[in-house]
């Protein structure tokens, strides 16, 4: 009996966030950045959706002969529309044939994909520092943008490889306190270097980090992390090769202090001291 | 006319679809929930499962390859009593409603498999088990258990003496003669044969110019090995008198099809269940449709049906 006392949304709540995770959406836009980088946006109507930043989705190709996997990505953002309705934003570089795939989508295309899966950032501090390896930026936009709406200011480092990529970056990240660093090329007034050498000579004040790049980047932070003995929390995004998303395959382990972990499912957000770095790869 | 029948009788067991989720590819049957319902399954095969928790290979562990999929896990699991602890009484409401449920089980040694099937016996719960002959044999210099027609039936005999639960043997692919491993088995008292597991791969890194899974090799799935896994079927099909469940590259209603016509009674899926949320849905649907074009009321009148067209086996 009680439960009829419960507003009609709880039930929709529960029902859309436990039950199915299966969604699929129209194609609004895929706008290429520059530099094989670009922003995918799915209008997702007026379905329960609502991941945490740091959690992903895991796209279906449908090409059952051909690359077959689903690929996951990062929430970028979610755009909630005036009206009724609203769209998951990923932003992604195309690497390989499945970004190729995606990247040929259109207006109007349908896409299927699985999530929100896997556990996001835990959100604390009042002073956060974000640092971000090119695309690893996509989960961090969503969490500054969640930090922004409790009215904390976070600082944000985004290392990119060159001119291109900090033109197709530039502009899609409003409103953010964002420093770059560029790896090739001389740009007046950015940090050159990697953006782990910028966080090096950096003086932000901070009481948390949160990184999320290629794990070469991650790794070469570990080193100054333990080499310096900070002492805030650091939340590490991983990335991972992976076939189903949810823990059944177990091939997107991650060697952890707990033995191997799934990415999918026990990640992608480790914090820095349970990932043993040297067996990482 | 009315909807074709497409239950099939496996022995101990009577399924009320041929479509099984093969494997490692549905974990242990509560991971996909919410996204790949369990219930649509006619049975779901659990992770392999040995006797002591296993840490499975360092990563990477899978690669993709065109039309394929190479995975190195390395048999991680948390060993069989935790098997039996935490996961076997979340699937027992799934038993009740009509899908079985059946664990695969692996070992080093014949003692090991043999002391996995009396815990399985003893603690019930399942409705059959899978015994994975694609394993190194620890004792025997590494040899797996599945090349051999010898070694292969020790197991499959040890494991048929502990218990009364149905046994079916997955046949390792790249043997001489699969055939008479099938057969083998079958005297040793299998109740039925699963064919195939995947095949050894390996990927190469050029930029590290080294082996690029953790675990050195792998085992190719996908579309790409089901044309050998096809022939391996109907190999084994000409041989044994135990049924045969068709596995290796099923995407789709025609692929499961092709199956049952080189003789499989059931057909397990794998890799299909990450290409696309309604591999099953599909697959079963589609069967049904062309049992009713072909005008065929039950799925039993095309088991094999190629061999009644003149085929023979290779």
């Amino acid at each position: 009996m009680l439960d009829l006392l419960l507003p009609f949304h709880y039930y929709l709540k529960v029902h859309f966030e436990y039950k199915y995770k299966c969604n699929s959406g129209l194609v609004s836009s895929n706008n290429e950045l520059g530099s094989g980088f670009f922003l995918l946006t799915i209008d997702i109507g007026s379905i329960y959706f609502e991941p945490a930043p740091g959690q992903f989705i895991n796209i279906y190709l449908n090409d059952e002969y051909g690359y077959m996997l689903p690929r996951p990505f990062s929430v970028f953002n979610i755009v909630k529309y005036e009206n009724l309705g609203s769209a998951v934003q990923i932003l992604y570089k195309v690497i390989g044939r499945g970004t190729k795939i995606i990247s040929q989508l259109t207006k109007g295309d349908r896409v299927e994909f699985t999530g929100p899966l896997g556990n996001g950032f835990i959100i604390e501090g009042e002073k956060p520092l974000l640092i971000a390896g090119g695309v690893g930026i996509a989960s961090l936009n969503f969490l500054a943008r969640r930090f922004k709406e409790n009215k904390i200011e976070p600082k944000v480092l985004i290392g990119v490889r060159d001119e291109m990529s900090y033109r197709a970056f530039n502009g899609i990240f409003n409103n953010l306190d964002i420093q770059f660093s560029i790896e090739r090329g001389e740009l007046d007034t950015i940090f050159k270097g990697n953006v782990i050498e910028l966080y090096s000579i950096s003086d932000i004040d901070y009481d948390v980090i949160y990184i999320c790049g290629p794990t070469n980047m991650l790794k070469s932070f570990e080193e100054i992390y333990r080499s310096k003995n900070i002492i805030t929390k650091v939340y590490c995004c991983l990335e991972s090769r992976m076939a189903c998303g949810v823990g059944a395959c177990l091939g997107c382990s991650i060697p952890t202090k707990d033995g191997y972990r799934s990415c999918c499912v026990d990640g992608p957000v480790f914090e820095i001291g349970e990932v043993i770095w040297k067996d990482l790869t | 006319m009315e909807r074709p029948n497409i239950n099939v009788e496996l022995p101990g067991m009577r399924l009320k679809n041929p479509v099984i989720a093969a494997s490692g590819t549905f974990g242990f049957g509560t991971e996909y929930d919410g996204i790949y319902p369990a219930h649509l399954f006619g049975a779901i095969i659990l992770k392999g499962t040995t006797l002591k928790p296993r840490d499975g290979n360092p990563p990477p562990r899978i690669y993709e390859t065109p039309s394929g999929l190479i995975n190195s896990v390395g048999l991680q699991n948390p060993g069989i009593e935790s098997v039996y602890d935490e996961y076997l009484p979340k699937l027992q409401n799934l038993r009740e409603s009509g899908t079985k449920v059946i664990l695969n089980i692996a070992g080093d040694t014949v003692d090991e498999y043999e002391a996995i099937a009396s815990i399985c016996e003893e603690r019930g719960m399942i409705d059959g088990i899978e015994v994975n002959l694609s394993c190194p044999n620890v004792k025997k210099g590494g040899v797996n258990f599945g090349s051999n027609p010898d070694i292969a039936s020790k197991v499959v005999a040890s494991v048929r003496r502990k218990t009364t639960l149905p046994v079916i043997v997955k046949l390792a692919p790249v043997v001489t003669d699969i055939g008479k491993i099938a057969l083998s088995c079958q005297e040793a008292g299998a109740d039925a044969i699963s064919a195939i597991n995947t095949l050894p791969a390996v990927v190469i890194d050029i930029d590290k110019q080294k082996l690029f899974l953790g675990g050195g090799s792998g085992g190719l799935s996908g579309s790409a090995i089901k044309p050998f896994a096809l022939m391996q079927v109907m190999n084994i099909v000409k041989r044994v008198s135990i049924p045969v469940i068709g596995c290796g590259g099923i995407m789709n209603s025609r692929d499961a099809i092709e199956f049952i016509m080189v003789g499989a009674r059931a057909v397990q899926i794998g890799t299909g269940l990450f290409v696309s949320l309604k591999t099953v849905e599909n697959v079963i649907n589609g069967l049904v449709e062309y049992l009713s074009s072909v005008r065929k009321d039950n799925i039993s009148q095309i088991e094999g049906i190629i061999f009644n067209n003149g085929a023979r086996s290779f």
